[in-house]
């Protein structure tokens, strides 16, 4: 399929779906997005089984916080001059560009810059949803390395590090933003189209433009449940459930190591059970009346209970009536190797992942 | 003594207050040219109080009329945008996300020059006085008068807005010019959108204000005027003049300042019930609880401080179906008095119910054949829609009072859950007008520190400072100037977590 302006909004909600409370406001690339259709034409997006096994593709997305990324507007060819510095560091030329992450803006930026190259972008990305850190991208997993990596601000001044793995290059690249006023953009894992293939989470782009689609479209929650089902299953992800319904009653948040580090609770509307969120950015952990019913790396998302628009976890307020959906993994998450730097003991939880149950 | 006066769309409301006494009180309607609903409005309590006009010490008026203008796109004027980010920023050019309709009735053109300034005040790029030169020439050529400017980080570090705003200012003289920093914080596109409606609205404030003061003056009053803004703080005239925007929430915030005047109460959640709808807000310490998501004015998204207001479609006017299960959303509004049964008229509303339970009488009840199920029915209803809204708006499980103004106040039950006590103060019709009457001045600051670099407490007491001194420069007393709010924010995904820290401080008006 290709991205049209009409998509826009729908694909906007999708990721903001899929973010799981991640992955920053899709907003502001949602209007930069519909300026260049409006003038280039609509995005390609390739399907992973279509690519040559031996293409070259590159991920990419924004590295920095949020509130930089506000005051500091994109012109829109940041992302190209970081794949343009990387095919000069490297002597090669992209095929195609993927979304490191497909949950929030970041799931944008790729077709930004895709635009102004003519090129396509490959209708999935590395995460299948929004994670705080590069080498939790299934790329980096299975071995592929994220480095040379590039990191360009918006004057086109670049950076090419090289590390010996994706973790010390997310420390690394970290500075470099920093010293680019907070926000660069970044092109990394220069890998095949058989890499995408086998490692890439498929159809993520569409699926959340079809995801965002049910999100406006549905009755009720029951609906969004029935209809997203058949959607999620097809991209690999399992069938959504239901986790809990009722209202936040505490929202407590603190600051850890450049995190957003909270817990939120809230009560059944019977008042009979409670379930706990812990939150690093992104929706991490849910626990029942003292069990724990779900975990990364499965999909924990917090929808309005009535517009059923998701809600970043910045925004979880006392009072909000939400419904609580997890979206089982896809299967490359589950392999030891993916569990080792995804499950909640990779984010300092003493907690062993449990596959996802309704209470 | 002091005078509050509220024009509304459909009326104009005043007061004449000392202390918190009110010792006069009307309700006019709000005329085509603003002057006469005042001029009404003004001599008649000024009569009611029986007090010298020369005695009045000042006059707050609180108005929705540049809201309303932005509503219904019309006394908006053509803006140019200029922006100072290049390199940076053009892929979302002004006006991206705005209503097409709105976008034509304000677009001026938009203008991209170099500059803007990085989070810690390290210039970014350098400004280019041949792009400022060049700008000047095209307002001239243009004849563009309005122009809104904007630049990245304004709000910690205006410098390159206000080169630019100086350069344009001292080649046309008369050219209106708003720098974005004044009016609004962080969030770039949000904070243009804000300007760009400021400066296209600046000619109808520039006229609306000076027919506010002319009102004031016919009435033999020699005092300062006053206007309510956004968080129910004072602005002078003047400033209102330049910053229209700054008004466009001051309704809901006045009729909560007002609930919280006449009953003495400072944290409690205030229902105000209209005609068509009960609008819902909490006042913490004495002030409109604000909202967190973004604000949208006609379409358009901004991010002002305005109260967190929840409106359901419960209010006088409101019509009652499916035997009482289902009351509002529509509302026959201010038909009222005509299609009301206890007016004659044949529809079921809200206040029909009310007036069949005994709550309130007026119309004549004996038109009414409702049977005695459908009116509790319709109660109980009225009931779960008011303790569910209440709910929603609250911040903590404990129990707070309500109190209950508008003309609709006596459908409101005197009991609820979560509520310890339902406070429905006498002259709660002219609550808004009350509010404006007793509003305070304040000033906001906010900067961003380095948690690891720069030191807490010192970052602390500059923004405290900053707060206190555009207070004081608003007009409030020294003296009762107090810091009402800190709220710090550390920056997810910031290596060297930068902390952003914003200071609010408040004051009573100085009275000369």
């Amino acid at each position: 399929m290709n991205i049209n302006r009409e998509h826009l909004d729908d694909l906007a909600l999708g990721t903001a779906l899929l973010g799981t409370g991640g992955g920053g406001d899709p907003y502001l690339y949602k209007l930069a997005l519909d300026a260049a259709i409006a003038e280039k034409g609509p995005v390609e997006l390739v399907d992973p089984g279509d690519l040559d096994d031996d293409a070259t593709i590159i991920s990419t997305g924004g590295v920095g916080a949020p509130m930089i990324a506000s005051e500091k507007l994109p012109n829109g060819m940041e992302g190209v001059w970081a794949i343009r510095k990387l095919e000069e560091f490297a002597n090669m030329k992209a095929d195609a560009l993927i979304a490191a992450e497909i949950g929030g803006g970041n799931g944008l930026v790729p077709m930004l810059s895709a635009l102004h190259m003519g090129l396509p972008v490959v209708d999935g990305d590395g995460m299948g949803r929004a994670y705080p850190e590069t080498q939790m991208e299934t790329f980096s997993i299975y071995g592929i390395s994220a480095t040379p990596m590039s990191a360009v601000d918006e004057f086109g001044n670049a950076a090419v590090i090289t590390t010996n793995d994706s973790k010390t290059a997310e420390r690394i690249v970290r500075q470099i933003g920093l010293s680019m006023g907070g926000h660069c953009m970044v092109g990394d894992h220069i890998m095949t189209g058989l890499d995408v293939k086998n490692y890439g989470i498929k159809n993520t782009a569409s699926l959340s433009v079809e995801l965002g689609k049910v999100v406006r479209q549905s009755a009720g929650l029951n609906q969004f449940l029935a209809d997203s089902a058949p959607l999620l299953v097809n991209a690999g992800y399992g069938a959504p459930l239901n986790l809990f319904e009722g209202k936040v009653i505490d929202v407590r948040r603190e600051m850890v190591g450049g995190y957003d580090v909270g817990e939120f609770v809230i009560s059944s509307f019977d008042d009979k059970h409670q379930m706990t969120i812990n939150v690093q950015n992104e929706y991490l952990i849910a626990i029942v009346d003292g069990q724990c019913i779900a975990t990364v790396p499965d999909l924990i998302c917090v929808i309005d209970r009535e517009t059923l628009l998701p809600i970043t976890s910045e925004r979880l307020r006392y009072g909000l009536r939400i419904a609580v959906i997890g979206i089982p993994t896809p299967a490359l998450y589950k392999s030891p190797e993916a569990m080792a730097v995804t499950d909640p003991r990779a984010f300092g939880f003493d907690i062993d992942y449990v596959e996802m149950v309704t209470k | 003594m002091r005078i509050g006066i509220d024009v509304g769309g459909t009326h104009t409301d005043a007061v004449v207050m000392t202390g918190d006494e009110i010792l006069g009180h009307h309700k006019a309607l709000t005329t085509p040219d603003i002057l006469g609903g005042i001029v009404e409005a003004l001599a008649e309590v000024v009569g009611q109080s029986g007090c010298e006009p020369g005695n009045i010490q000042s006059v707050m008026i609180g108005t929705t009329q540049f809201t309303n203008a932005v509503v219904a796109r019309r006394g908006l004027h053509q803006t140019l945008a200029a922006r100072i980010s290049l390199p940076g920023g053009s892929a979302i050019p002004p006006l991206s996300g705005w209503p097409t309709d709105l976008a034509e009735a304000v677009n001026g053109g938009n203008q991209f020059l170099h500059g803007g300034l990085e989070y810690n005040g390290r210039e970014f790029c350098a400004m280019d006085d041949q792009e400022i030169e060049a700008l000047v020439v095209r307002l001239r050529n243009e004849n563009t008068k309005q122009v809104a400017i904007t630049s990245p980080f304004s709000p910690l570090t205006p410098d390159h807005e206000l080169r630019l705003a100086g350069a344009i200012q001292e080649a046309i003289p008369d050219a209106g010019v708003t720098c974005s920093h004044e009016i609004s914080g962080l969030g770039l596109l949000d904070r243009e959108n804000a300007a760009i409606l400021n400066a296209s609205l600046a000619p109808l404030a520039n006229h609306v204000v000076t027919a506010l003061a002319v009102a004031v003056d016919k009435a033999g009053i020699r005092a300062p005027v006053f206007i309510s803004q956004n968080d129910g703080t004072l602005m002078n005239s003047d400033t209102a003049k330049h910053y229209p925007v700054l008004t466009f929430s001051s309704g809901p915030t006045n009729s909560m300042r007002g609930a919280l005047c006449l009953s003495g109460v400072k944290d409690a959640i205030v229902v105000d019930v209209g005609g068509t709808t009960a609008d819902i807000g909490m006042l913490i310490d004495g002030f409109p609880r604000p909202s967190g998501a973004e604000v949208e004015i006609g379409g358009v998204r901004t991010n002002f401080r305005m109260p967190d207001v929840l409106a359901i479609g419960l209010g006088g006017g409101s019509i009652v179906r499916d035997k009482g299960e289902r009351i509002g959303p529509d509302s026959v509004g201010h038909e009222l008095v005509t299609q009301g049964i206890v007016f004659g008229g044949e529809v079921l509303t809200a206040t029909d119910i009310g007036i069949a339970a005994g709550l309130a009488e007026f119309g004549d009840p004996s038109l009414l054949e409702t049977q005695e199920p459908l009116v509790n029915t319709a109660l109980s209803t009225i009931r779960t829609m008011l303790a569910d809204a209440i709910d929603q708006v609250k911040t903590s499980a404990d129990p707070l009072p309500l109190i209950v103004v508008g003309g609709g106040a006596f459908l409101v039950p005197d009991d609820l859950p979560g509520i310890t006590e339902v406070i429905k103060p006498a002259n709660s019709g002219v609550a808004n007008a009350v509010g404006a009457a007793l509003a305070q001045v304040g000033g906001e600051a906010e900067i961003l520190y380095s948690r690891t670099g720069d030191d807490r407490t010192g970052a602390h007491e500059e923004v405290k400072q900053q707060a206190r001194e555009k207070a004081i420069s608003m007009g409030a007393d020294e003296q009762s100037v107090q810091i009402i709010s800190m709220e710090e924010t550390t920056l997810a995904y910031m290596a060297d977590e930068s902390v952003r820290v914003k200071a609010k401080a408040i004051g009573d008006l100085k009275i000369r």
